[in-house]
């Protein structure tokens, strides 16, 4: 009986912790956000010609009265990449489709404007400032072609250690929903979904450069070559922003044996050492690598905007120089590193390689770039430098740059490969 | 009792100059050919049951007589065939692919054979080739590998280019025994041997060279070359093994056939270079620091240099070479 009594009580303070709890969350919930604003989100969908079947699948959103979706670059690249072979469509929560046509890309932020004919007046307002840290926001889309979703997280600020602004949201943005709004709890946009780690850990392309890319002027579609300039100009410019800032200070130094290095260049580089001493091995080898978190989507094979380095510093006791140097010289030839693309968007590499000194230390440097086919000016770089000093110890420093001007990859190779000092 | 007058005798060679065979010459007349009723058998499919004869003319100079064989009586060396050869001293004729001399009484059939020792004791240069060939193999596998060679690795390394060696060695023994009759097979465990350690030690050798004076562009080229000397080695060794062709045309063979191997593998290989890689191609070539001897450039020069990769690249479209 006592146990009843109990039990009811309970219950009772259960049921009206809960009750107050759905009446507080009505205002700006996610069932009233989802209701008011489900109509202006949208399916993109990217269509094979050919097959005359989806080959991709998006989201988008409308942001003005005349039938214009913000979506993901990366949702809808295949019109600028292969326009013969695709044709975008969307798909609204009524099961209507229609034509969607590209009016303009932004690549750096992963943005795409497109225009849909008919589409209903309702549109999205987009929020300028950004969320206070927590904030609660909710993040739409169509995950996995399930349909439209509603999926609540918060905001946790701008990313810190990032090349590319986005934001960082505390929620799950998983495959389809790119491209889609994120919202504050008055169904404002304060960020369009863009990528994702995992574990709801997601990233967001802040709202502004929405606004920034609507306030271009669009009176026609480009064509793709006019598509292509668009790109080549926003990398080109993007590229000279952190190259330019790079070579305007000295390059920050960490220590590897009795070398100094290139170390972490800028904040958003993010550096990881290891050291490895196995004992079947007959060498050691401590080893430094830097790499920005993100790049820049261009295609499915082809991305830019990047910038990698590495220095492996090898040592051995137990072999000859002879030896180790051949060793060396084999493991140098086995690990070359892939850069992506296609004949189509990017040409060979051409290399020039020779005996380089600097500061009384001398190194085998091996210079290559590649060139853009589609996009005028901008190259990738590649280089690999052996420092030459003891005969039981090598380091090999490597610099990958990618999407950037020649005279830059110039500047930027030099000033790496004079930043690699011996200090006895 | 009647008294022979020994005139000489015919000597039978193999391919080594070692004589397989030898019989007295007289005053009777003596028969060479394959079949067994002849004084001199020659195993050989050119050669006639009963080729030719040896007699003693009105001079008492033994001559060797065409008896109408197909293939007919040749001078060693030459290609057109004779009716008769007069065997003086030291004379020596071919029918077929075999090659026989005549020695007169006087002439010392102990004298040490050319080349001295080793030369006579084939089993022993193919022993030493096949050797050296298993060591440079291994030593390449060794000093490639990161981590240390134990037994059983090491036996790896070893066995399979023994059996690999053995079974190629044998399909040319079969080769020869088929076209003159002779496998030779420690001959052709020995050539190849040789071929292989050659081209090897030529690899690392000139990858040293390519090192210590930086023409890494031309790495490429210094590995087709060593295939080249080395398959060179081993069919021109073969052929002459194997055929009847002499030292020259076997040389002219080989390098033909090796100038064609290792050429379409260079040309593939440029072909290959033309195609689209998604990855720098270019090879290094490392040594020890002192093994250097090319001046670096300054960092100034070297990055000035690199405006001809830019250059090459606004100019070249579309774009094709990897490779400088």
């Amino acid at each position: 009986m006592l146990l009843r009594s109990v039990s009811e009580r309970l219950f009772a303070v259960l049921a009206v912790v809960f009750s107050s709890h759905v009446a507080a969350a009505d205002s700006g919930s996610a069932q009233a956000v989802f209701a008011s604003v489900k109509d202006q989100v949208v399916q993109v969908r990217l269509i094979d010609q050919a097959g005359n079947a989806k080959t991709a699948l998006g989201s988008g959103f409308v942001v003005s009265d005349d039938g214009r979706i913000v979506s993901n670059y990366h949702v809808v690249s295949g019109l600028v990449n292969h326009p013969e072979r695709f044709r975008a469509e969307y798909l609204d929560q009524n099961g209507k489709t229609g034509k969607l046509e590209l009016l303009d890309i932004d690549v750096v932020h992963d943005l795409a404007l497109l225009r849909a004919d008919g589409f209903p007046a309702a549109h999205f307002e987009i929020r300028s400032e950004l969320p206070a840290m927590g904030e609660r926001l909710y993040s739409m889309g169509n995950p996995y072609d399930l349909g439209l979703t509603i999926v609540e997280g918060n905001y946790n600020g701008l990313l810190q250690k990032s090349l590319y602004e986005r934001i960082h949201f505390t929620g799950s943005i998983n495959h389809g929903m790119s491209g889609g709004p994120s919202l504050d709890t008055n169904a404002r946009v304060i960020g369009v979904n863009v990528a994702s780690a995992g574990n709801q850990v997601s990233f967001l392309v802040p709202a502004k450069y929405v606004t920034a890319l609507m306030e271009r002027k669009h009176d026609k579609a480009l064509d793709a070559a006019q598509f292509n300039a668009t790109i080549a100009q926003q990398l080109t410019e993007n590229q000279q922003r952190y190259v330019a800032e790079l070579l305007s200070k000295d390059f920050a130094r960490t220590d590897l044996g009795d070398y100094s290095v290139p170390g972490t260049l800028a904040d958003y580089i993010n550096c990881w050492g290891r050291t490895d001493s196995e004992p079947r091995e007959l060498y050691r080898s401590v080893s430094y690598h830097c790499s920005t978190d993100e790049n820049l989507f261009l295609s499915d094979s082809l991305s830019s905007g990047s910038i990698r380095y590495s220095h492996v510093l090898y040592s051995t006791e137990a072999l000859s120089p002879l030896h180790f140097f051949h060793l060396m010289q084999v493991m140098s030839g086995s690990g070359a590193h892939s850069f992506g693309g296609t004949e189509e968007a990017m040409s060979n590499f051409h290399c020039d390689s020779d005996f380089v000194a600097h500061d009384g230390q001398t190194s085998k440097v091996t210079f290559c770039l590649r060139r853009y086919q589609q996009f005028d000016g901008l190259y990738d770089l590649f280089q690999q430098s052996l420092a030459l000093r003891g005969d039981r110890e090598l380091l090999v420093s490597t610099l990958a740059l990618t999407g950037v001007s020649a005279e830059n990859a110039r500047a930027f190779a030099r000033k790496f490969q004079e930043s690699i000092t011996w200090k006895p | 009792m009647e008294t022979v007058s020994v005139r000489g005798a015919l000597e039978l060679l193999d391919r080594a100059g070692r004589v397989e065979q030898r019989v007295v010459v007289g005053d009777r007349p003596l028969r060479i050919g394959r079949a067994f009723d002849n004084d001199l058998i020659v195993d050989d499919a050119h050669v006639d049951a009963h080729h030719a004869e040896v007699v003693v003319d009105e001079n008492g100079v033994p001559t060797v007589r065409d008896l109408g064989s197909v293939n007919g009586l040749r001078k060693p060396g030459t290609r057109g065939r004779v009716d008769t050869i007069a065997l003086d001293r030291d004379g020596s004729f071919s029918i077929g692919g075999a090659t026989i001399r005549f020695r007169t009484p006087d002439y010392a059939p102990a004298q040490p054979l050319r080349g001295g020792g080793l030369r006579a004791h084939p089993a022993l240069w193919a022993v030493i080739a096949l050797v050296a060939c298993l060591a440079a193999t291994a030593a390449e596998a060794m000093m490639g590998s990161s981590e240390k060679f134990n037994g059983l690795q090491l036996l790896n390394v070893v066995l399979i280019p023994l059996i690999v060696i053995l079974v190629w060695a044998a399909l040319w023994s079969l080769v020869g025994r088929l076209l003159v009759h002779h496998a030779r097979f420690l001959g052709h465990v020995a050539i190849v041997s040789v071929g292989i350690f050659v081209g090897s030690a030529l690899t690392f050798v000139l990858g040293l060279a390519a090192f210590s004076l930086s023409l890494d562009t031309f790495a490429g080229w210094i590995t087709s070359l060593c295939a080249f000397i080395s398959m060179a080695i081993v069919f021109s060794g073969h052929l002459r093994l194997a055929t009847r062709l002499r030292a020259r045309g076997a040389l002219v063979a080989g390098v033909c056939a090796a100038l064609l191997i290792a050429g379409s593998f260079r040309v593939t290989h440029m072909v290959g270079a033309q195609r689209f890689s998604p990855a720098p191609r270019s090879t290094v070539t490392l040594a020890p620091p002192s093994w250097r001897l090319r001046s670096p450039e300054t960092t100034d020069a070297f990055y000035a240099k690199t405006q001809t990769l830019v250059d090459e690249l606004r100019d070249d479209k579309p774009l094709k070479t990897s490779q400088k």
